[in-house]
């Protein structure tokens, strides 16, 4: 597996990351040296084997519905960036 | 739109608010109107550390709405990440159901205006969070972004694309908004957003085997809408295949004010949304029993509801399905018909002045100051005899402007009830006869209408209060056989 | 004072020996004298009245087991009005809202915290030098990393800055730097301990756990931490076990498996260590059997899928939007997202989330994340035939002793298989505990015990009796030197 420019440029833009001329190789290097680590796994026998997404094995436990008032509201909109009138703000977005 | 050697195909993607008191991994209350992110907790806005818990509600209603289209409930389901960015979009990924959605492969049938009824298939139906708002026009050159409706319960009904013209969507539309208000699921408020389209259109020329190359247009919140924009997109597809171009394939936007769709900006790339197993939630199962229940509390659906009517009520098929079409009439009406039998009567008193004035008053019979009761009981007083129609017209009207309460109290106190002392009346028809010679001589030649004339005179003389019937074969009885 | 175990701290404040104001200012102090480590990212303003409060409490005659001991939260728990950075630019400034389930737990038993530990950046990282605060030093030899990601939890405890600190493991996270800085530390049971209100880097391999000098005290602090929580869905509704209580009961007929091809991997010296650790073992009872463990080798690579997928998406809410850093006047919200998350973002994590964005993709979803988690049923599927046979599994913890600082910084992968014996534990979600098992050249090994699901108890009494009769776990660095 190797990783190339065109295919660093395809994930940082899935990932929203900017990649600068400089850090280019830098990623490279890196998403190569993580992918490498997995290389092996083609060699696992996995016919038949029921991918686990989670180590607990049990059934979900669901929560009654109940509703509670929204507590801290205002540690909230003080942790934004940028809030005016109770809404959070980001550019504009042209739809 | 049928349109010689072209043919459309659509599929509805529609977004179903399922009615729950708390979001489907939060606690925050899914209450509408508040003030902006007044209903958005720390899980809502995914604030580091946070995770979902599923709101146990979401399942019953989704598996009621399964049962109800003959599909297959997953007695094991999953819930996915499906990533991509967006502001209103707080985690960066939605939890929805990808690999294993709760409902699986159903059937409903729309009626086509020919009569017959087309099935149309539903490919799926999964649960999943809703997304927040994003303000694009209340800041300069900024958006604001308002994540209370981050989190609400949806149910997303995916039909195969098995209709054909806007026509049909429109109808299979409402067949899904009649359902899931039926089945008490969701409030289908459109105004809200508790219940949105999605139309894939794509066209092609008649023969061709390959699908044309759709369009998504987004978020429809009126059938008027939906039908417009189907209506619009297909000229559109039309024109560009015409002209020699192709059908990109691309997220659009219903405008209603200029009625057209466009692309939608923030959408324009193709995204590879990464779903993958949710690692903070675990599989969801209900064994048979728990199914077997739920199809047990099923409500009686419109169709069944319109079979009843006319099998058990005597009604015609038209005015059974009136009542049907609408789940609090169908009540309303069977409330109706625990207190009197008489199908008929109601059906009229419901089309006609519970209509009107429903209509003139802009609101539902959910909220009609009359009741059941006060309508059954103006129902047996004309059909006693009390009072003649006319007069049960005008007690209407006076119990719907809240004057009184009571039928019977109305009769009484207006002295509204019908003369029928023949004693009285008897006096009145031979000052009648009298008066008119008229008129009798022409009756006897024949000229049977002037009848209806004396009836009219008489019902002049008693402020309406005399029984027509009576007053009928009064006159009839009394000039066939002059004294 | 700060040389005692936890347990003698608990003792020396209910038996009023010394006050836990006493005890709070002699650990601030002596924190200040080791300020060169960098263990901490920020000491609670508070501790004072808090350490005063408590001594209120002690007199009225509270019970409270952990009344008035200062403890130390690794900086990925999230604390009420306090700053949890997750050792990153990205939350440098985010005050959380919430307490995490970890830290209120420890609350309501009447710890109170010291301040939060530095980290690697996001619990990304062997060495603690992602760290967007500066690495953590060894206190063993400060030229010297001391393993992360929890490295300045396990070198505040080491150093004595604290007797107990809190951990997660993602990959081996509390047990790597355990070892590394001559501590114990557990990882528990996937689901034993709520992960609410703690920062995720791979929600299904995510586990916190207790790290402080003796299993004794691991005990102690693991009872206050677990439990049921309905804040995580993931949460395991098992009863918590009285760790302390079984500490010191008789063990039995205990069997312990060893997975051979893992020691002969191992340098002569470390290998010496194992040895003596499985002799002590012997004589307080433990019998010694194989095992057979054959998709071992496939832990590393099902980890650097499975760790950097989840991490892609429980990372992409840092987004510059409602919280967290934010770039100066992005022109649109493309350029919002971008700079922010790319300034705000270390480059270990962004190789993370590049690296598990990509597995994710269409064309190589099933190549990689798919069959990774294929991978991790087999690696369960094991243990699970293992612990037929025996009652625990022994291992080592790490390939090495801690490693100088910038040392594997060009060889990533040098320090991706610091994990080499650790992460298995994670992708089956099994207990696991590094306890201090000698030293080569003066710098401490740790060995590991890998238990059955929610057999923490067991894990745990082993590791005591280990301690009753050696004392690698009391040797402290000042006295070293």
């Amino acid at each position: 597996m190797k990783v190339d420019k065109k295919t660093v440029k395809e994930i940082a833009a899935l990932a929203n990351f900017q990649i600068e001329k400089k850090d280019e190789k830098d990623l490279i290097i890196g998403m190569q040296k993580i992918l490498e680590m997995a290389s092996s796994l083609d060699e696992a026998e996995t016919k038949d084997i029921t991918p686990m997404a989670n180590p607990h094995d049990a059934r979900q436990i669901l929560r009654e519905d109940v509703c509670k008032d929204v507590e801290h509201r205002d540690l909230f909109l003080a942790l934004a960036p940028l809030a005016e009138d109770g809404f959070f703000l980001v550019p504009k977005v042209v739809e | 739109m049928i349109i010689a050697n072209w043919e459309t195909v659509i599929g509805l993607e529609i977004h179903v608010q399922l009615s729950t008191k708390s979001k489907i991994f939060s606690d925050a209350s899914t209450v509408f109107g508040t003030g902006p992110n007044e209903q958005a907790n720390e899980v809502d806005l995914g604030l580091p550390g946070t995770l979902p818990v599923v709101n146990a509600e979401i399942f019953p209603k989704a598996i009621a709405f399964g049962l109800s289209i003959g599909a297959e409930i997953a007695k094991t389901s999953y819930f996915d990440r499906k990533n991509y960015f967006y502001p209103d979009l707080p985690k960066g990924y939605q939890i929805t159901q990808m690999d294993e959605p709760i409902v699986r492969n159903g059937c409903i049938n729309i009626e086509l205006n020919n009569g017959t009824t087309k099935s149309i298939r539903i490919n799926r139906a999964h649960l999943e969070e809703d997304a927040g708002k994003s303000l694009h026009d209340s800041f300069p050159n900024m958006t604001g972004v308002d994540l209370n409706r981050a989190g609400i319960p949806l149910l997303e009904i995916v039909s195969e694309p098995d209709m054909r013209t806007a026509e049909e969507a429109e109808k299979y539309a409402k067949s899904i908004h009649q359902l899931v208000t039926y089945l008490s699921i969701s409030d289908g408020n459109m105004a809200e957003g508790s219940f949105r389209c999605d139309a894939n259109v794509s066209v092609r020329r008649e023969g061709e085997k390959e699908l044309g190359t759709r369009t998504e247009t987004k978020n429809i919140n009126s059938f008027k809408f939906l039908k417009n924009a189907i209506n619009f997109e297909v000229k559109r597809q039309m024109n560009v295949i015409q002209s020699g171009q192709k059908v990109k394939q691309e997220t659009r936007l219903y405008d209603s004010v200029k009625n057209e769709t466009r692309p939608m900006r923030s959408k324009e790339t193709a995204t590879d949304y990464r779903y993958f197993p949710e690692p903070d939630l675990l599989p969801v199962s209900f064994d048979q029993n728990y199914i077997d229940q739920i199809k047990k509390t099923l409500p009686e659906l419109p169709s069944e509801k319109k079979n009843r009517y006319v099998r058990e009520h005597g009604l015609r098929e038209s005015e059974a399905k009136f009542l049907s079409n609408d789940l609090e009439l169908a009540l309303f009406y069977e409330n109706c018909h625990k207190l009197v039998k008489d199908s008929k009567q109601i059906v009229n008193w419901l089309k006609g002045e519970m209509l009107s004035r429903l209509s003139d008053a802009e609101i539902t019979i959910k909220d009609s100051p009359i009741s059941p009761i006060q309508l059954c009981d103006l129902i047996k007083r004309i059909s006693d005899g009390t009072i003649s129609v006319t007069i049960g017209k005008k007690i209407f009207g006076k119990l719907w402007e809240g004057q009184s309460i009571s039928v019977d109290n109305v009769i009484r106190d207006e002295n509204l009830a019908q003369l029928s002392d023949s004693k009285q009346l008897d006096e009145l028809i031979n000052e009648a006869i009298k008066k008119n010679p008229k008129q009798i001589e022409q009756f006897r030649n024949g000229k049977t209408k002037v009848l209806g004339y004396l009836i009219g005179l008489i019902m002049k003389e008693t402020s309406g209060k005399a029984n027509p019937k009576q007053v009928n074969d009064l006159i009839l009885e009394r000039i066939n056989s002059p004294k | 004072m700060p040389d005692q175990t936890l347990a003698e701290q608990i003792k020396g404040i209910r038996r009023k020996k010394y006050s836990s104001f006493e005890l709070t200012q002699s650990l601030l102090d002596r924190i200040k004298d080791k300020s060169n480590l960098n263990c901490f990212i920020s000491i609670d303003e508070n501790i004072i009245e808090k350490a005063q409060a408590a001594d209120k409490e002690i007199q009225k005659g509270s019970d409270k087991p952990l009344l008035g001991i200062p403890i130390a939260h690794k900086d990925i728990f999230c604390e009420y009005e306090t700053k949890t950075t997750a050792g990153s630019r990205m939350l440098e400034n985010f005050v959380a809202p919430y307490d995490a389930t970890v830290v209120s737990n420890l609350k309501r038993a009447g710890a109170i915290s010291l301040g939060k530990t530095n980290m690697d950046e996001f619990a990304m990282g062997s060495s603690n030098e992602t760290s967007f605060f500066g690495p953590v030093r060894n206190p063993w030899d400060e030229n010297r990393v001391p393993g992360g990601s929890s490295g300045g939890s396990a070198a505040a405890v080491s150093a004595r800055l604290c007797c107990a600190a809190t951990g997660t493991d993602t990959g081996g996270s509390i047990r790597q730097p355990a070892s590394f800085c001559g501590i114990t530390g557990l990882k528990p049971t996937y689901g034993r301990v709520s992960r609410w209100g703690m920062i995720a880097y791979a929600s299904s391999l995510d586990q916190a756990g207790p790290m402080a000098l003796t299993a004794e005290d691991c005990a102690i602090m693991l009872r206050e931490m677990s439990g049921h929580d309905k804040k995580d869905s993931t949460s395991a509704q098992v009863a918590v076990d009285d760790y302390s209580a079984f500490l010191s009961r008789p063990l039995g007929k205990l069997t312990i498996g060893i997975f051979e091809p893992l020691m002969k991997e191992l340098d002569s010296s470390t290998s010496l260590v194992m040895e003596t650790t499985i002799k002590d073992l012997e004589k307080v009872g433990v019998t010694f059997t194989e095992i057979d463990l054959p998709n071992f080798s496939y832990a590393i690579p099902a980890y650097y899928v499975i760790a950097p997928a989840e991490c892609s998406a429980n990372l992409s809410r840092y987004d510059g939007v409602r919280f967290g850093y934010r770039c100066k006047e992005p022109s649109n919200l493309k350029e919002l997202y971008q700079r922010s998350r790319t300034e705000g973002l270390g480059q270990e994590v962004k190789n993370r989330i590049m690296a598990g964005t990509f597995a994710l993709t269409t064309g190589y979803y099933d190549a990689f994340y798919r069959k990774a988690q294929q991978v991790r049923r087999l690696i369960k599927n094991d243990f699970v035939k293992a612990f037929k046979n025996v009652d625990l599994i022994i291992a080592p913890t790490t390939p090495s002793t801690a490693f100088r600082l910038g040392e594997k910084a060009d060889d990533p992968q040098e320090m991706y298989l610091q994990d080499v014996y650790t992460t298995s534990a994670n992708l089956a979600g099994l207990p696991a505990l590094s306890m201090p098992a000698g030293f080569v050249n003066g710098l401490p090994v740790g060995a590991q015990l890998i238990g059955n699901y929610f057999e923490e108890a067991r894990i745990l009494s082993v590791a005591h009796q280990f301690q009753a009769i050696t004392d690698w776990h009391l040797t402290s660095p000042d006295s070293q030197t």
